[in-house]
């Protein structure tokens, strides 16, 4: 907490995200990691206390394979699907499957019913175990007066409401049985005295759109041909993210940090002019309204974020040591220059480093990295990407020495 | 006061209907010949030619469950019973067509629904209770706010489910956790939030009762199928099936409540008018879905409640009301079937606008008049749509035979000339009161006066 509010604690804090790493250290197979919740919270418990971090990384980061199967999930493919177009082979990473689930003409249908759309077209497009949600009542069947006393029992009775209510308990065992084994996992590093990063997530509201509606390609044609109804849209699914979230947080109060994994506003996906006009303004509604309920926001600028750095430096100079940037490629010791006095910084050993490295570079890349950045706090070590899933041991082992080795403010 | 079944269970009784049939010259008719004839009758007058007789075809709610002996709290809970003694009592009056069960609410469903906009005989929940032999209530209330209008356009499935179905059915209360858009409409949302919407307990409820509802429900189409069933194999078609509503009454019975309804004429218009236009598709939905279990009957009952003279001036009307009702009227003709307003109340200063309707829509709508003037109805456009009634409720209970007979036959000699007409009661049909030989004296006089040929 006093990285994050810019004053210098014991020690540089030691906090890798990683997905699959300790499961393969530990002999598993990707698949096995996605499917057995609990032999994966044990892997992780052994190798994160071994490394020694400051913080640990929720589970979740892994997905849940039967839990998306229960939903029959069809925008990401995986390891051991249950469907056979969603499955890739044992060892291979889970991937998003991108696609147009929202098409361009349905802009106006979204708008002017959100909840409805969502439930009738969406969701049978996301998951295709929910396909008997598009026949969920209208507005005007779920209203017709005193005839709902007629009208509402005419729709549960149908099929389709039969198989929704299977549907959802089916998903909500294997989410219990998800869930139990995460909590499991908390409280057995609590009681090592290891805590959570973080457990709260939310996205920026353009990469909603681009992730889940209309497709990177969709999204990115919008800009040029849709910009007004994009702009709406966006808009409206600001303010629901937000309260969402804070939901979420009073649910859990020890965990502030909000994750927001930043994809389409990438240097290269778009010029600064679109990134002002559609990509940054509901994203900064967004962390204003975390951190007016004090909550953290932490941006990951996944890719290069450099030409972005004059915003980025605008905003951490307007809500000083509230939130955390967490970069990928970005040249953080020019963010520190630019705006680490007013923003926990949080990165970037590369990937590439920890893979196919030895100890000794990835000792000197954290040397100059420690030097340059730690100055004054509001610093927290992390790899690019999060330890990378092969990445070798012993890289891991350096760089987590080198946090000791280097990164002590005072003992 | 004799229950009319008792008719049934005597030999002697039964001897003399079968007397009294074979004087109206039909007991060597057999049933499915009786249904043929009393259908086309029926639908003959509704496309504005004349049928062999004036067909009469009464309106009820409880008379036949209280002349059946029943209490309406049973014959909200025992519908099975509730059909008997529609068939029964109504059969042997020998009329044209039976109504269908919908005018008695099940109040087990309601019940288990947890039914905040009744009150009734029975009800579960003393809250909603009324005494066995009270008739039904809506309970007025504003289940949508005024300063909810915003919100509802701008999510309106969401706030239906969230805000107004839980304030209407107490038992469906925990659909207000149910998910924020923006947890549906990204997949990673829906991965958390319905599970964790389901572990609700308030959700826990809404399966149990939307279960119990469902089971129910089954059980309430197959009485109902039984019903009419059993009235065709004794020769009686089915009158009306399916229900819609005028939009603006779908809001001012049970969204925003009649005084909310009336000053958002004046507060709200806009809101009031784009709310209206978000019920049409439903209605016709409404009133296709549960007609179109029975293909055959053409009519869908279509109540209208603050449409009445008195209600609003017809500047009103016109902005407000008859926009979206014509449009559903016109949904449900563009399907093939025959909006059968019910216009209770008086619509004297409306008869223009019905006219300009009906000349649009020769022989496909039907107007049931409670106190409208009918001689001017039928000056007005008695060529172009069928009208039904409206022998007073008043004149039912409280008059005597002759007096019913008289009216009817001055109705018919109104009325009748080139077909479209009905006979029927005003408000309601037959009152839940009516005297049986009243109710005979109608029906009679409809054999004595009503033939255009024999």
């Amino acid at each position: 907490m006093d990285a994050i509010s810019l004053k210098e604690p014991d020690r540089v804090p030691l906090t890798p995200l990683a997905h699959f790493y300790p499961m393969i250290q530990k002999g598993m197979t990707k698949q096995e990691a996605m499917y057995d919740s609990s032999k994966s919270a044990q892997a992780a418990i052994e190798i994160y206390t071994e490394l020694n971090v400051d913080q640990v990384i929720s589970l979740a980061q892994i997905n849940n394979g039967p839990l998306m199967d229960a939903l029959g999930l069809k925008y990401f493919k995986w390891p051991g699907a249950a469907d056979e177009k969603q499955k890739l082979s044992d060892n291979q990473p889970f991937q998003f499957a991108e696609g147009e689930y929202m098409k361009a003409d349905e802009y106006e249908e979204f708008i002017a019913d959100p909840t409805g759309f969502s439930i009738r077209k969406l969701i049978p497009r996301h998951f295709s175990m929910l396909s008997f949600f598009s026949e969920f009542p209208d507005v005007g069947s779920l209203t017709d007066g005193f005839l709902s006393v007629l009208t509402l029992p005419l729709f549960f009775s149908s099929p389709a409401a039969a198989k929704i209510i299977e549907t959802i308990q089916e998903i909500t065992k294997a989410y219990k049985n998800y869930i139990g084994d995460m909590i499991f996992y908390e409280n057995q590093l609590k009681k090592m005295g290891f805590p959570l990063q973080f457990l709260n997530y939310t996205q920026a509201p353009f990469d909603l759109v681009s992730d889940f509606l209309r497709g990177m390609k969709g999204s990115m044609l919008d800009m040029y041909r849709k910009p007004e109804e994009l702009k709406k849209l966006l808009d409206i699914l600001t303010q629901p993210a937000i309260n969402v979230t804070a939901d979420i947080a009073q649910l859990f109060p020890r965990y502030r940090v909000v994750f927001i994994a930043l994809h389409r506003g990438a240097d290269g996906f778009m010029s600064l002019k679109q990134f002002e006009e559609f990509y940054w303004p509901t994203l900064t509604t967004v962390m204003d309204g975390l951190i007016k309920r004090g909550l953290i926001p932490m941006p990951h600028f996944q890719g290069k974020y450099d030409d972005r750095f004059p915003y980025l430096e605008e905003y951490a100079k307007r809500n000083k040591g509230k939130l955390i940037y967490r970069f990928g490629q970005s040249d953080i010791i020019r963010a520190k220059e630019m705006f680490g006095n007013y923003v926990c910084l949080r990165g970037n050993v590369p990937s590439s480093l920890l893979n196919v490295g030895t100890p000794l570079q990835i000792e000197e890349y954290m040397k100059n990295c420690i030097e340059k950045v730690s100055v004054g706090g509001g610093y927290l070590i992390d790899a690019v990407a999060g330890i990378p899933d092969e990445a070798k041991p012993e890289n891991v082992k350096a760089m987590c020495d080198a946090a000791f080795k280097y990164g002590v403010y005072r003992k | 006061m004799p229950h009319l079944s008792m008719a049934f269970i005597g030999n002697n009784e039964k001897s003399i209907i079968k007397k009294r049939l074979k004087k109206m010259n039909l007991s060597e008719k057999k049933p499915r010949e009786l249904y043929k004839e009393r259908y086309e009758r029926i639908m003959t007058t509704i496309s504005i030619e004349e049928p062999d007789r004036v067909p009469i075809v009464p309106g009820v709610m409880f008379y036949p469950t209280e002349q059946y002996g029943m209490t309406k709290r049973e014959a909200m809970y025992d519908l099975a019973k509730t059909a008997k003694a529609y068939s029964e009592v109504l059969t042997s009056l020998n009329i044209d067509a039976l109504p269908p069960l919908l005018s008695i609410w099940p109040g087990e469903l309601m019940d288990i629904l947890g039914a905040r906009v009744f009150k009734w005989p029975g009800a579960a929940d003393e809250n909603y209770r009324l005494e066995d032999h009270l008739p039904f209530q809506f309970v007025e209330g504003e289940y949508l706010k005024a300063e909810e209008y915003g919100e509802l356009f701008e999510d309106p499935t969401g706030t239906i489910l969230k805000k107004v179905i839980p304030r209407q059915f107490g038992a469906l209360q925990g659909f207000s956790e149910f998910p924020e858009f923006s947890n549906l409409a990204s997949g990673l949302g829906v991965m958390f939030s319905l599970p964790v919407f389901n572990a609700m307990p308030g959700t826990k409820r809404i399966n149990d009762v939307l279960n119990a509802a469902s089971e129910y429900f089954m059980k309430y189409i197959s009485i109902t199928n039984n019903y009419v069933n059993s009235i065709k194999k004794l020769g009686f078609p089915l009158f009306n099936s399916g229900i819609a509503l005028a939009p603006f009454d779908v809001i001012s019975d049970l969204l925003r409540g009649m005084r909310g309804s009336m000053l958002d004429m004046y507060r709200h218009p806009e809101e009031l008018k784009k709310l209206t236009n978000m019920f049409i598709e439903g209605q016709i939905k409404a009133g296709l879905q549960l007609a179109q279990m029975t293909p055959k009957v053409k009519v869908i009952f279509m109540p209208l409640h603050r449409g009445a003279d008195g209600f609003m001036s017809n500047e009103q009307f016109e902005e407000f009301y008859w926009p979206g009702l014509t449009s559903v009227m016109e949904g449900l003709i563009k399907h093939n079937f025959i909006p059968g307003l019910f216009l209770e109340g008086g619509y004297n200063e409306r008869l223009e606008y019905l006219a300009d309707f009906a000349k649009n829509h020769k022989g496909k709508v039907l107007y049931w008049f409670d106190r409208t003037d009918l001689s001017k109805a039928k000056e007005l456009f008695g060529d172009h749509a069928c009208i039904k009634g409206n022998i007073p409720g008043s004149l039912l209970n409280a008059g005597t035979p002759q007096q019913v007979e008289d009216y009817v036959r001055e109705s018919i000699e109104k009325c009748a000339e080139g077909g479209g007409y009905i006979i029927d009661g005003g408000v309601s049909g037959i009152p839940d009161e009516a005297k049986p030989e009243n109710v005979k004296a109608m029906t009679d006089a409809v054999f004595k006066y009503g033939w255009y040929r024999k």
